[in-house]
């Protein structure tokens, strides 16, 4: 193919874990890779649209068209802020235990104390880790960063996929199909290659701002080169809480997570959910204060620009650098240009430690101001940019879905909505229950942060498979103001109320026996004596 | 508004009484209940509310484009909706027989098992597009709107309305 766009990145981190005593928990988050999209709202009727872009080709076939509402400013981004922004806010999930220890006998069942524990360690889980002709209005053409762009208007898709063809653009021939609405409604396209100078490598995120009080994306142009399930990672930041506005609603079935395995299928969770709510529904994995997630692409007064120009050797200016400016990819792929590595020594290893190389480092040019400014026009000024905007929302809004590309009829849009609650945990916990009798691991029983509870049919392989359930718990159609009108409500789909049955003397009832139980433990301690 | 319930080619599904959907676990009846029908209304107006000659609102979508008119509908008597949906609204100002709009699209809608509107499909954002229109242009038009929607196995059901567009 030769446009393949993923606008996605990948970030596999570790899972924290935390296990003692009584409860071992294992937190586990969610696999990240997505197509990611930052859009940030402000007071003034403004949008700006960051879009991750990553590509695997040839340079020359690197192409990309998207279409906006309105003339955008065009700008470089960078990775930091989606990288810190995904890192806060990852959906993790932790399975807590409580375990119940009984011995049985013909009295009833007796609760007593646990064995004592082995030396930390209940529980072994995996982590889980795992895109001129009279027709066209060219409005304006410029390099931004590693990219040559045009933005221009058309009455004509077939003309406008021609022209851009013609001025070098690798793009397919059905492009213009999924062009159609968008030239009919007249909209703007944004067209960008890779300056001849350039390569895949020195792909960075694009920013656009223009004029829209809602956040979209053409997503109709994505199903040319969709891949099946593709996963859409969406991160608002603004006044309030962002929502799907044409688009529906999910709050996920916590018991169709698979708990005992990690919670891996989440993605197909939210797969399946969507579909349940006919293909095009977003989740909401985090909302909450910007202020309380601790993220910080730059920081004023950290590095000093002035006296970085004037830094007489290059190994210490790259020092200062790599110690003060939040690492990204652009960051990386930037630091050789200006302060090449030694003959034989791949970047990497030279970035990495580049006071290794010091004795034999001999640039014959050094520029420090030349390479100061540099510095400043490819990472510090968007850095600058993108904490702005962050500072100047309060509120950050994760929402995650997957689509198909048959399912990519329709533009997801975004509007900000203050009526919700304006806090949305990415915490999720749910706590196993192990009865022990005799010793032995009798029952297990799962419950979710909902309060519902569902028996495990074989404690010795947990799995929720077999929990009859739908994947969405509540699909709802939300919109700018209100609390939106809920569609379908799991709770009244189901038979979710389920009591933990242990197989004791006559297979009775905990819950019921309970009086019982402790009547058995009073009279047993007795009769030790 | 005038339901009316039309058949859309031939279906060999519904004539056996099977549509072949996969079934979503404890959904509400939506394949089995009633006789086929079809209610739609602007999209801030509640189901059944809307009379005749009301003020269809239109406006300029957030995210740029040509202007549209929402609207919500509710299908009762089709089955397999959820494995896909044919929508049509098509739109003509009757007093100069002016083609407004003609807005194809496919959906999947959603079966609803709370509310008012429990046991049948709804379709809740459906966009009536004015490609090529502008607003003024729109401002006090008559529209009469037609809503057809079909299922794969093209068993569909039709309504229309009539109200005059009006800003947002």
């Amino acid at each position: 193919m030769p446009l393949t766009l993923l606008l996605a990145a990948v970030l596999l981190p570790s899972p924290a874990r935390a296990c003692g005593g009584m409860f071992c928990d294992a937190v586990t988050p969610v696999d990240q890779s997505a197509e990611r999209i930052i859009f940030s709202f402000d007071s003034g009727g403004f949008v700006d649209t960051e879009v991750q872009i990553t590509y695997s080709g040839q340079d020359d076939d690197f192409a990309w068209v998207v279409p906006v509402p309105a003339e955008p400013e065009l700008y470089v981004s960078n990775d930091a802020l989606f990288t810190a922004l995904a890192n806060a806010t990852i959906p993790t999930y932790t399975l807590q235990t409580a375990e119940t220890w009984y011995e049985k006998s013909c009295a009833g069942l007796t609760e007593v104390e646990p064995p004592p524990l082995p030396e930390f360690g209940t529980a072994d889980y995996t982590d889980t880790a795992d895109t001129d002709s009279g027709a066209i209005n060219v409005v304006s053409t410029l390099t931004v960063g590693p990219y040559d762009t045009v933005v221009l208007q058309a009455t004509d898709a077939d003309v406008l996929v021609l022209w851009l063809q013609d001025q070098g653009y690798n793009l397919p021939e059905q492009l213009s199909t999924v062009l159609e609405p968008y030239v009919a409604e007249g909209q703007y396209f944004v067209a960008l290659k890779l300056s001849s100078d350039k390569d895949t490598g020195d792909l960075t995120p694009l920013g656009m701002r223009y004029p829209a009080t809602a956040a979209s994306i053409p997503i109709q142009l994505t199903s040319v080169a969709a891949v099946p399930d593709l996963p859409i990672e969406v991160f608002v930041l603004g006044e309030s809480r962002a929502v799907p506005d044409n688009y529906l609603h999910v709050t996920l079935n916590e018991a169709a997570l698979d708990w005992f395995g990690g919670t891996a299928n989440y993605r197909s969770v939210v797969a399946k959910a969507a579909d349940e709510a006919g293909g095009q529904a977003f989740a909401t994995d985090f909302v909450g204060p910007t202020a309380n997630l601790g993220v910080r692409v730059w920081t004023e007064g950290v590095l000093h620009e002035e006296e970085l120009a004037a830094e007489p050797d290059p190994i210490r200016w790259l020092n200062v650098v790599l110690g003060a400016v939040t690492a990204s990819a652009q960051l990386t792929a930037f630091l050789p240009t200006v302060v090449p590595p030694p003959d034989g020594v791949d970047a990497t290893s030279f970035l990495a430690c580049p006071d290794c190389y010091a004795e034999d480092y001999v640039f014959p040019d050094w520029d420090p101001a030349a390479a100061t400014t540099a510095l400043d026009a490819a990472i510090l000024t968007p850095l600058r940019a993108q904490q702005a905007r962050l500072d100047r929302s309060p509120t950050l809004t994760r929402l995650f879905t997957t689509m198909d590309p048959s399912e990519m009829t329709a533009d997801p849009i975004f509007v900000q909505n203050a009526d919700l609650p304006q806090e949305v945990s990415a915490t999720h916990v749910a706590t196993q229950h192990l009865t022990y009798i005799d010793g032995a691991l009798s029952s297990l029983a799962l419950e979710t942060a909902e309060g519902i509870t569902y028996d495990i049919a074989d404690p010795a392989a947990p799995s929720t498979e077999g929990i009859d359930k739908p994947s969405a718990m509540v699909i709802s159609d939300l919109g700018a103001t209100g609390a939106g009108t809920v569609l379908f409500d799991g709770t009244k789909a189901a038979k979710y109320a389920a009591e933990v049955t242990p197989d004791g003397c006559g297979g009775q009832d905990l819950g019921a026996a309970a009086p019982l139980l402790l009547l058995g433990a009073g009279l047993l301690r007795r009769r030790r004596r | 508004m005038i339901p009316r319930i039309v058949r859309f080619g031939t279906s060999l599904g519904a004539l056996l009484g099977a549509g072949g959907c996969a079934v979503q676990p404890d959904r509400a009846p939506c394949d089995t209940l009633g006789d086929p029908g079809l209610e739609i209304a602007p999209a801030d107006v509640d189901f059944g509310d809307f009379q005749a000659g009301d003020p269809l609102l239109y406006g300029n979508p957030p995210q740029g484009g040509a202007p549209y008119s929402p609207f919500h509908a509710r299908v009762t008597g089709v089955p397999d909706l959820d494995d896909g949906a044919s929508i049509t609204l098509h739109a003509v100002d009757p007093t100069d027989d002016a083609l407004l709009g003609d807005t194809p699209y496919e959906v999947r809608l959603v079966c609803a098992n709370v509310g008012d509107s429990a046991g049948q499909w709804l379709g809740t954002d459906l966009h009536q597009r004015f490609n090529g229109w502008t607003l003024d242009d729109l401002e006090g038009r008559t529209m009469d709107l037609t809503l057809t929607i079909a299922n794969q196995a093209g068993d569909g059901v039709e309504a229309s309305l009539q109200g005059v567009l009006t800003r947002m």
